[in-house]
């Protein structure tokens, strides 16, 4: 970064501005494998503040790379070709709940969980539900489609987005979207910015919509001697049909994670779904005494069924603390995010993760399976030494395999989490055929690619192993 | 400091290498940190200190001063640790990462102001040592190095600055009639803020140990008002070789077997809504939750924050933050009153000098905010103007 363009900042921002050793550090990665230090971190106060600093960076060609509460998966906020990371967490007001309306007005820096809160009072919620929702932004969320659990029946964000407010590559303010619940107006630009990871502009201000709060929940913990049953479960719950609330799918290196992170007491079998139903009390209560017969009738070994919300509060606990609980699984593995995220067709899900278990297998690398089976979403976290090159490489092909998988059975390689880095090469395979596209609208709207660069379709190596926060160097020239 | 780069040596830190590997950058520690909600800053959440943790133990990043600034935008609440579902030793990570630092003599300024007080005047305020005996009341005074079965340990903060505290304390013990003495003057500082910044413990204890060989009869049993102090002589000092040769208790722990033996009794209860708040070294690093609840019900029908024991908010005044930056400290002790405020509290309770000190400021700012008024009153004050002894 330049002298003049080092002292604007600094005159713009103030305080808000930061080269210091320990941001830059800080700000250096995210829940991904990866590190890359920006040259500078700056945190806008208001959008006006954000357009100033996007002409600067495109004035100066320099990198800029958003971030929320960087708990993203997939080093999608990691500033790989450096530049300036843009810290979007100051901007988190809610402006504006107003259920008569069915949305709220919210700036991007908004906590999931804060949102939350604050919409419970009023009778409603954004339902998205991510692991990470007591950290992550409404904005990163947005960014990266983000979703959860209850994505069966409540959708993912992409499915809220109403309207956004958009700063541009070139610094200038757009309004995409409306104010209403529909609009047939044109390109439907707000869902154009869904999912596009801080490559196309920056978020500044989010309509989203809310929905009711269920009158009732009530759910069930099923055990499995094999993970197959579990599947055929899953595929008959949804086939009678019945649409659940949530539907999880965990096996026994999750269960045993989570027993040990947060002490859940879950039963210590193959594979265990967590199944929550809700709506109006007559219907949850008929819905769940239906799973119960469904899951019997598919060779469940145990059913534990409640609608009180301490009980069943813990089996969700339990299921959102494995990612970060697998990291105590044994003493020199370490928990690495790598094929996080796939999606396969909700029938297919038995067949995948059995498939996840034989390249784990054939590759010797612990991978832990867990995942919203309900809408065909798994999630894989793999167990290394991260400090041997060795166990990276026998990473990256099971990682490979994963994927050849995930596509031969007609699925995606992300089903929330993003592509950034971590997904790159993979993300180019299934979307062969669009990233034409994709980047002649990329070239539209950022001619000087100074818009989180080197992300996605941008990605030039076919290994992901590059850049790692990790004490090791993986070295794929042989 | 100089220009030229300086690195960790990684004597202390190399031991929790493992730590920071451990640490899957999950950030739910963020959604707990009062460092990152006073501040919204990536570089002071616990989960950073894992991150420039690792950082310095690689070489990756020198020492300076917004690394230092880092490590020590801290409470050492513990609550990251509470939450961390990876069960990540993060206070001892960042408190490993003090030590690196101190070893480079890298402690920030006002920290380091006040631990040359406490090298030259025995005390982090810098008052002289003789100020330890101007809030003794009489009876006290008499009592100052005699010996007896009790020593109280009053602690800087309760010495130095908390008249009501000191003088309570020993109107109580004469009520009950307990033999005991205090130091006055010869009390030297505990060391808990030199193990706050990360400075070696050797000497630590020592000091208090010469003191005590000196009194005659030799008392069985050291109490303290101060959660800090409690730490460093419960479980610091015999941590680091030292035996002090006697028991040490938190003062509430003293006053409650007072009341269970009848040496005190309970004249008057509060009137009032009655919150309790849970001091971090008290709480979450000593364990201590249900005692002071235990003395407190004596008084009034306790009532509790919604984030209470192990989840309880810090009020700012910990890991020396208030030193090192006051905005962030003071407004922590804000955000607690203003839970208190939704929980339409009267009295916020604690058994912390410091947590007192700070909900104190905060109130009075709070009254001219918003007109409401709390009782912010240490348990040593509610045993004293509610109890009678055996005779009166
Ligand atoms: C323990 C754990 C559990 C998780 N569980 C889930 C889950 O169940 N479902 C799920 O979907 N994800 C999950 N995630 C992944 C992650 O938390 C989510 O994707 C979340 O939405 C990321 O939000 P963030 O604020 O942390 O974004 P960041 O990681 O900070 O950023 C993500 C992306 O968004 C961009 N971005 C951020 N803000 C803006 C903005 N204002 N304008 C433009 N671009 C922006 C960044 O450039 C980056 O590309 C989990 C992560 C963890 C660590
Ligand atoms: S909660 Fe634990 S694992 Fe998660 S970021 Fe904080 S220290 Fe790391
Ligand atoms: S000890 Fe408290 S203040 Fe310090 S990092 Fe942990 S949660 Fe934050």
């Amino acid at each position: 970064m330049s002298e003049e363009m080092f002292k604007e900042l600094q005159e713009l921002l103030g305080e808000n501005f930061t080269t210091s050793t320990a941001a830059r550090y800080a700000y250096s990665s995210d829940a991904s494998i990866y590190r890359a230090m920006p040259d500078a971190v700056a945190r806008p106060m208001n959008t006006e503040e954000v357009s100033k600093i996007v002409k600067l960076a495109n004035k100066y060609k320099v990198p800029i790379t958003p971030r929320g509460a960087g708990t993203g998966l997939c080093g999608a906020a990691v500033p790989i070709k450096g530049g300036i990371t843009l810290d979007m967490q100051a901007m988190n007001k809610i402006k504006s709940i107003t259920p008569e309306n069915l949305f709220c007005i919210v700036e991007p820096g908004v906590i999931y969980d804060h949102l939350n809160n604050e919409l419970k009072s009023a009778g409603y919620q954004f339902p998205g539900s991510p692991g990470s929702a007591e950290a992550a932004n409404i904005g990163g969320m947005v960014s990266l489609n983000a979703s959860g659990m209850r994505a069966i029946k409540y959708g993912a964000t992409r499915d809220y987005v109403l309207g956004l407010e958009v700063v541009l590559p070139t610094g200038e303010i757009m309004k995409v979207g409306t104010h209403t619940l529909k609009n047939s107006s044109g390109y439907q630009l707000e869902k154009l910015f869904v999912g596009s990871e801080g490559t196309l502009g920056i978020i500044t201000e989010v309509t989203l919509k809310i929905v009711a709060l269920p009158k009732a929940v009530a759910a069930a913990l099923v055990s499995f001697d094999k993970v197959e049953k579990a599947g055929q479960a899953i595929s008959n719950i949804i086939a009678h049909p019945i649409i659940p609330s949530s539907m999880e799918i965990m096996d026994n290196t999750c269960i045993t994670a989570a027993n040990r992170g947060i002490d859940a007491g879950l039963p210590d079998v193959p594979a265990i779904l967590i199944i929550e139903v809700d709506g109006p009390i007559e219907e949850v209560g008929r819905e769940i005494r239906q799973v119960e017969e469904v899951c019997k009738a598919s060779g469940a070994t145990e059913i534990i069924v409640s609608d009180d919300k301490a009980v069943y509060g813990l089996w969700h606990e339990a299921r959102k603390s494995v990612l970060p609980a697998l990291g105590g699984y044994s003493p020199e593995l370490k928990i690495v995010s790598l094929a996080d995220d796939m999606g396969v067709p909700i029938s297919r899900v038995a067949q995948a993760v059995i498939g996840f278990k034989e390249i784990s297998d054939r590759n010797k690398v612990i991978i832990a399976t867990y995942g919203h089976a309900s809408d065909g979403n798994l999630h894989t976290k793999f167990l290394i030494d991260p400090s041997k090159e060795d166990d990276w490489k026998r990473a990256e092909k099971a990682v490979e395999e994963i994927y050849d998988l995930v596509l031969s059975l007609d699925g995606t390689v992300t089903g929330e989490h993003g592509v950034g880095m971590a997904k790159a090469p993979y993300m180019k395979k299934e979307r062969a055929t669009a990233i034409k596209t994709m980047k002649a609208i990329k070239d539209a709207l950022d001619p000087n690619n100074i818009m989180n660069p080197g992300k996605m379709f941008e990605w030039e190596s076919e290994h992901i192993m590059f850049s790692l926060r990790y004490p090791a160097e993986v070295n794929f020239d042989e | 400091m100089s220009d030229d780069k300086k690195y960790i040596k990684g004597d202390k830190l190399k031991a929790l290498y493992d730590q920071t590997l451990l640490c899957t950058s999950c950030g739910y520690c963020k959604s707990v940190c009062p460092a990152f909600k006073g501040t919204l800053w990536d570089h002071n959440t616990a989960r950073s200190k894992m991150v420039l943790a690792y950082g310095l133990l690689q070489g990756d990043i020198p020492v300076d001063d917004s690394v230092v600034q880092s490590i020590f935008e801290c409470t050492t609440c513990g609550d990251c640790m509470r939450r961390c579902p990876s069960n990540v030793k993060t206070v001892d990570v960042l408190m490993a990462a003090r030590q690196e630092l101190a070893g480079l003599h890298e402690v920030p300024e006002t920290m380091e102001l006040a631990l040359e007080n406490i090298e030259k005047h025995g005390n982090p305020q810098g008052e002289p040592a003789s100020a330890r005996e101007e809030f003794l009341p009489d009876e006290a005074k008499a009592k100052l190095r005699t010996g007896g079965d009790v020593l109280v340990f009053l602690g800087c903060v309760a010495s130095n600055t908390d008249m009501k505290v000191t003088s309570a304390i020993f109107k109580i013990l004469e009520r009950a009639g307990v033999s005991y003495t205090t130091l006055g003057e010869k009390e030297p500082c505990c060391g808990f803020l030199n193990y706050l910044a990360g400075y070696d413990s050797d000497a630590f204890g020592k000091g208090l140990l010469e003191q005590i060989e000196t009194l005659n009869p030799r008392p069985k049993m050291v109490v303290t008002p101060c959660p800090g102090c409690y730490r460093t002589l419960h479980h610091i000092y015999p941590e680091n070789g030292v035996d002090l040769g006697l028991e040490s208790k938190h003062i509430l722990e003293f006053f409650d077997e007072l009341i269970e033996k009848g040496d005190l009794t309970v004249t008057k209860k509060l009137e009032g809504n009655v919150l309790y708040h849970d001091p971090c070294d008290l709480g979450r690093h000593a364990e201590m939750y249900d005692e002071p609840r235990k003395l407190l019900s004596h008084f009034a029908e306790v009532k509790e924050f919604k984030f209470n024991r192990d989840k309880s908010h810090c009020c700012g005044g910990g890991g020396g933050l208030q030193s090192t930056n006051y905005d962030i400290s003071s407004s922590m002790a804000k955000a607690r009153l203003t839970e208190a405020n939704e929980l339409e509290g009267d009295f916020i309770v604690s058994a912390c000098p410091a947590c007192k000190s700070m909900f104190s400021n905060a109130a009075s700012d709070f009254k001219k905010e918003t007109g409401k008024k709390f009782k912010v009153r240490d348990l040593v004050e509610i045993v004293h103007k509610n109890t009678k002894g055996k005779e009166s």
